[in-house]
């Protein structure tokens, strides 16, 4: 760690003069203590997210122990355990980590590209046009699996291509435009929701009332198959894109003199928020606040510093915690992870506006 | 004060007149346009009864009769929810607010679904008191919350805030609506914002916390004035509002709410109305407010006839036709201010 530092530090052309000669240098110490941090912070949230997972594979009302689990898993018959974790609580937990991974990491990106800690896919509409879309073939189509999907995400990729030619930030950054165009378009697309469930008969509209709400219940193994694939391809490419965002963070002049073009930049992570978003949001419905709050969490973990990996996992932890909860926290009745979620962003949000700096709002 | 004067006494005039003949024609075509056309003359022999004269307990007088109910909520709630987003524009000096925007419409829904679920709502004088409470309480969490932050009540930490606030409570409202079906079969009704089937003893319950606010909202001008001075300029001045701010913020929350309660959650006419008034009227608020409460109704019923005409012989409720036509004129809005 400490070579790799100082290596840094001799290619770099001057230090800063509070660097005494001789010494390693001030920014590679400090670049090396991030690093180290970021290390332990990501294998602390891997661990974190693992025992999230096995608590909620292995207990809740009907304790599954470890050797049964594993002998179910690799193919024995137990008779109750069996049904019970491959068709409830694997799935579950699975697919609860796949969308955490996706809605974290894209609502991460999101923040870092509107250059607003607030800003998400869910206040931003994108999350709406994807609900819209699929209630729309869900109750008025009468579609079902795919179709759900391909509806999804089309209509996020609509309401993020709409966001960006109307607020024009695809000429230049204009987040404050951005931010208000999509609150519009948000509550243009509720009103869209709400005049879909009106018209459905009440067991449609109970149907869809569930999925809008952000639930695991039910999820089939051919879509967390899906799902997996499109986490799998896309989270990698996001966190290459995030690095050059970084610099576009910073202004797109300055990101056009460090040869970053900051249109394109933002267009491919724009793009893969997208895709990771009306994903998870095709399979689960909308679980609200995951990708608001993974990446100020995340943030405040690395002490300040963006990190779409970190994000990720975070969400993957929320989720999952948030369902078992949903499911055994009140006896008898069995929530929808949204209403975890939901209940659970309020508080936070309020912890966040507070304590956030005002230079980083005026920036926005 | 000439700055404030904007354009000429005449043009306000006429510009009144104008509105006021759009309001008589709205309303005229609120009570005539409908799923079921009825000539002129059968409309003015079911209005007769209304107006003191003898009914023949025809079926068209029932018709004209549920119409005419319905154009008065519709000019009042336009007046309340015009009024009201007139008001929060001013007091928080956000040309974004709106009750809607601001989580008055989520907190009222809130509080009505956990009514309907604990089984204490009485009927549709009880939906008023809940509307109006949770409405309080969410506008009260929105402006706290936002002006705890260090730099005080941003025009962008307030639209955020009171859209993470209703995204929040959206989820608590599902969180029932899910495992209630009795519930949701009432409250998928009652979350589009219509101004149907209400009757006009509707507004007896309303009418305590309605003309209340209608008073202080109406009377605020000269302080929402004072307000758009900005805080330096008006303690230099030596005229500290606090108190009377304070005052007129529960009177657009009162408005806001018992809008709310007469016909759910109707979008983006309290936005929209004072920035299409401001455009006649110049910035004087004593002026934006008598407006906005023209243009308001004209809104609200010039909607409403649209979606009763747009896919018959079904009808869209006015709440969605306001957000379909509203969100545009948002973005349009956005687009023009200069702000970043």
């Amino acid at each position: 760690m400490t070579t790799l530092g100082t290596t840094t530090a001799a290619t770099r052309p001057a230090g800063p003069a509070t660097a005494p000669p001789g010494d390693p240098g001030l920014p590679a110490r400090v670049r090396a203590r991030t690093r180290r941090r970021s290390g332990l912070v990501l294998t602390a949230l891997v661990t974190g997210w693992l025992a999230a997972f096995l608590v909620r594979v292995l207990l809740g009302d009907f304790t599954i122990t470890v050797p049964d689990a594993l002998r179910i898993v690799t193919g024995t018959e137990i008779p109750g355990a069996s049904f019970i974790l491959m068709e409830s609580k694997l799935p579950r937990a699975l697919a609860g980590t796949c969308a955490g991974l996706a809605l974290g990491a894209s609502g991460a990106t999101f923040q870092a590209m509107a250059r607003n800690p607030l800003a998400s896919p869910d206040v931003l509409g994108i999350t709406m046009g994807s609900s819209a879309a699929a209630v729309f073939t869900l109750v008025v189509l009468g579609g079902s699996g795919p179709a759900v999907t391909v509806a999804a995400l089309a209509g996020g990729a609509a309401v993020a291509a709409a966001i960006l030619l109307l607020s024009g930030a695809a000429a230049g950054a204009a987040p404050y435009r951005m931010i208000l165009t999509g609150v519009a378009l948000a509550a243009m697309l509720t009103s869209v929701v709400h005049w879909v469930l009106l018209t459905a008969d009440v067991y449609r509209a109970h149907e869809a009332m569930v999925w809008l709400t952000g639930s695991l219940t039910g999820v089939r193994w051919a879509e967390i198959g899906r799902m997996a694939l499109v986490v799998a391809v896309a989270l990698p490419l996001l966190a290459a894109v995030a690095s050059r965002l970084r610099l576009v963070e910073l202004g797109d002049d300055l990101a056009h003199g460090l040869g970053v073009p900051p249109r394109q930049v933002r267009a491919q992570a724009m793009g893969l928020v997208v895709v990771l978003t009306a994903t998870a949001t095709a399979v689960c419905g909308p679980i609200a606040f995951v990708a608001f709050l993974a990446g100020p969490i995340a943030r405040r973990l690395l002490g300040g510093h963006t990190s779409i990996p970190a994000a990720a996992v975070v969400g993957a932890v929320i989720v999952v915690v948030a369902d078992y909860l949903a499911a055994y926290a009140l006896p008898g009745t069995n929530l929808p992870v949204g209403v975890v979620t939901g209940l659970a962003g309020a508080p936070f949000l309020l912890w966040l506006l507070v304590s956030t700096r005002p230079s980083r709002q005026e920036a926005a | 004060m000439t700055t404030l004067t904007g354009t000429p006494p005449r043009v306000r005039w006429t510009a009144g007149l104008i509105g006021l003949a759009v309001l008589a024609v709205c309303a005229g075509l609120s009570v005539a346009v409908g799923a079921r056309t009825l000539p002129p003359a059968d409309v003015l022999q079911g209005l007769a009864p209304l107006l003191g004269g003898d009914g023949t307990g025809s079926p068209t007088e029932s018709i004209v009769r549920a119409r005419a109910d319905r154009t008065v909520i519709g000019v009042l709630v336009g007046v309340a929810v015009a009024l009201s987003g007139a008001a929060m524009q001013g007091l928080t000096r956000n040309p974004l607010a709106d009750p809607g925007l601001l989580g008055v419409n989520a907190g009222a829904a809130l509080a009505i679904v956990l009514g309907i679920q604990a089984g204490i709502l009485g009927g549709a004088s009880g939906y008023v008191w809940f509307a109006m409470l949770g409405g309080v309480l969410a506008a009260a969490v929105v402006y706290g919350v936002a002006s705890l932050g260090p730099a005080g009540p941003q025009p962008l930490t307030m639209t955020l805030t009171g859209a993470a606030l209703t995204a929040g409570v959206t989820s608590v409202v599902a969180g029932v609506l899910v495992t209630n079906d009795g519930a949701l079969e009432v409250f998928r009704f009652w979350q589009v914002g219509s101004i149907a089937g209400r009757s006009v003893e509707l507004v007896t319950g309303v009418a305590p916390v309605l003309l209340a606010g209608l008073l202080i909202v109406a009377l605020s001008g000269p302080v929402l004035n004072a307000t758009a001075l900005g805080e330096d300029l008006e303690r230099a001045l030596g005229q500290r509002t606090l108190l009377a701010r304070g005052v007129v913020a529960l009177g657009a929350v009162a408005l806001a709410a018992s809008a709310v309660a007469l016909a759910g959650p109707i979008a983006f006419v309290g936005l929209v109305v004072p920035h299409l008034v401001r455009l006649v009227t110049g910035p004087d608020y004593r002026r934006v407010l008598l407006g906005s409460a023209l243009v308001g109704p004209v809104l609200v019923l010039a909607t409403d006839v649209l979606g009763r005409v747009v896919s018959p012989p079904s009808e869209v409720q006015v709440g969605i036709m306001t957000a379909v036509l509203g969100a545009p004129a948002l973005i349009l809005l956005v687009r023009r201010t200069a702000m970043r």
